[in-house]
């Protein structure tokens, strides 16, 4: 090898090593920092006509198997669509109802009143995510109000949650997701655990619960409500096995997630904030006490603390503090002055 | 340009031009789902295009080509912004770098190389990933490398129709431009 092809071999060597520091700092920086969102956003959104490309095999393959039915299987489907179609519509006569009623319950106990949050309605976009990642695409961006931390749930369970949008599109970490984790609470008995996602498919791990829990297999898991993020009481996983080790604290619990993010093709966004679930501002307030017993119980106490001071003149500094307790205790304005109770 | 047999030059614009068309093919093939088993195996086929671009057609600028597709997969996927790039990056340049007579290999040899470059650089890519928090545990490597190596001989035949690449002189190598 000469002088010159040595010289360019060279050239290679500081090419590539270039555009490793160069991958190995954007990488830093776009996991690390926010410094190139703005710059990912924009970007994305100008890439989404190849994504968008890149699903329409699966439109096609749709459109083709929608039209190549028979008039038979579309009047079977029909008709099973409206049978379906009439039961929902009559459960939904009994949801309004209980909904008001569970309201009113709400109100008279001043617990906050569950309001039904905004929705949206979006379609999953098919194409391949990251293969260390369980990310899904849907076809809503900031263009339809969709924001970062949004629940997105399925007509089986949750799904998951945004995790970065851009115009026209958004991507949802899926349960599974090695970086998920959602405060869920057995359904059976209450019992409150993190389900985090450890990048299979379809596993979810319940992790640092004690090893004297009542968990089983085949517990339902719903959401707790607790973090924020998620509404409550929707169904994420489903218990499958529950194992420990004596020489570990907690149980080795796994589950699998309720919705198979492999076949679903419609996902709801829903517009779920904290504020949605906090008191109203024409809350009722409750009565004070005034039965009976409570003016009784204070009278028998004011009794007790006159006839007391009555009889031992000499112990009134600390009849007069008891009787501030009382007093207070009873509901009566702050005695400032010294001896204004026992010293009477 | 490259250099001819008979001492003319033929431009390598065509040549180009056709393996950018299939670096594009590439790219979106890379982010269509295929179906759930085959997303898991499916092999780099930027990868291969980028290979032959830089080792076979010996065309310039590969290693800028590779961060600019990679870039684009980190995009459309989501992923890390770099992680491809570096992947496609590097196995660019350790073919292009430790293989000096790559394209005078036999078809299976190209292969093996191809195959095995791809694992390493699949790993390390993984365990830069885990290290940045972003990874799953089950990843899977063998069997793509293995599909990509397998990939290599109908691809390369079918390129080698299409862009007819001059292999009887070195030419214009890409590192030694």
């Amino acid at each position: 090898m000469g002088k010159p092809e040595r010289g360019k071999n060279y050239l290679i060597h500081i090419r590539f090593a270039t555009a490793a520091l160069l991958c190995l700092v954007i990488m830093a920086v776009d996991v690390r920092s926010k410094a190139l969102n703005d710059f990912r956003y924009y970007l994305e959104t100008a890439l989404y006509p190849i994504l968008a490309f890149a699903d329409s095999p699966h439109k096609v393959t749709k459109y083709v198997s929608n039209h190549l039915k028979s008039s038979n299987e579309l009047m079977a489907e029909n008709e099973r669509l409206s049978a379906e179609n009439y039961i929902q519509r009559a459960d939904i006569l009994r949801l309004k109802s209980l909904e008001t009623e569970n309201e009113a319950m709400r109100r008279l106990l001043n617990s906050p009143v569950h309001r039904t949050s905004k929705r949206l309605f979006a379609e999953v976009v098919d194409v391949a995510s990251d293969v260390y990642q369980r990310r899904v695409v849907i076809n809503r961006g900031t263009g339809s109000g969709v924001y970062v931390g949004m629940p997105v749930i399925s007509d089986s369970g949750l799904v998951g949650q945004v995790i970065s949008v851009n115009y026209a599109f958004s991507r949802v970490l899926l349960l599974s997701d090695p970086n998920s984790a959602v405060p869920v609470v057995n359904d059976r008995n209450q019992i409150r655990a993190i389900a985090s996602g450890d990048g299979s498919s379809d596993e979810l791990l319940i992790n640092n619960v004690p090893r004297s829990s009542d968990f089983k297999a085949g517990d339902l898991l719903v959401t707790s409500g607790l973090g924020g993020v998620f509404p409550e009481g929707y169904p994420v996983a489903t218990v499958t096995s529950v194992g420990f080790n004596e020489s570990q604290p907690f149980a080795f619990i796994k589950a699998k997630p309720i919705v198979d993010a492999s076949k679903m093709r419609y996902v709801l966004l829903l517009w779920y904030q904290r504020s949605d679930y906090e008191e109203p501002d024409d809350k009722v307030i409750a009565k004070e006490r005034t039965d009976g017993k409570v003016i009784l119980r204070q009278n028998r106490i004011r009794d007790l603390i006159e006839s007391m001071s009555k009889e031992q003149p000499h112990m009134s500094g600390d009849i007069t503090t008891n009787g501030q307790d009382a007093a207070e205790a009873a509901g009566a304005p702050a005695q400032g002055q010294p001896g204004n109770g026992g010293a009477q | 340009m490259t250099a001819m047999p008979n001492g003319k030059k033929r431009r390598s614009g065509p040549q180009a031009s056709a393996l950018l068309a299939a670096l594009l093919v590439s790219v979106i093939l890379e982010i269509a789902s295929l179906g759930d088993f085959i997303d898991e195996q499916k092999p780099e086929f930027a990868a291969l295009v980028l290979v032959y671009y830089a080792a076979v057609a010996r065309l310039r600028f590969s290693i800028e080509l590779s961060l600019l597709a990679g870039l684009s997969i980190d995009l459309l996927q989501g992923a890390p912004l770099g992680i491809n790039a570096l992947a496609l990056c590097s196995q660019v340049y350790l073919i292009s770098s430790q293989f000096e007579s790559f394209r005078r290999y036999s078809y299976w040899q190209q292969a093996l190389i191809v195959g095995i470059v791809n694992l390493i650089v699949s790993v390390t890519c993984y365990w830069l990933a885990h290290m940045l928090g972003q990874s799953a545990y089950e990843a899977n490597f063998i069997i793509p490398a293995l599909l990509l190596a397998a990939l290599w001989l109908p691809f390369r035949l079918l390129v080698d129709l299409a862009v007819k690449p001059d292999l009887s002189k070195e030419g214009e190598a890409d590192g030694e431009d």
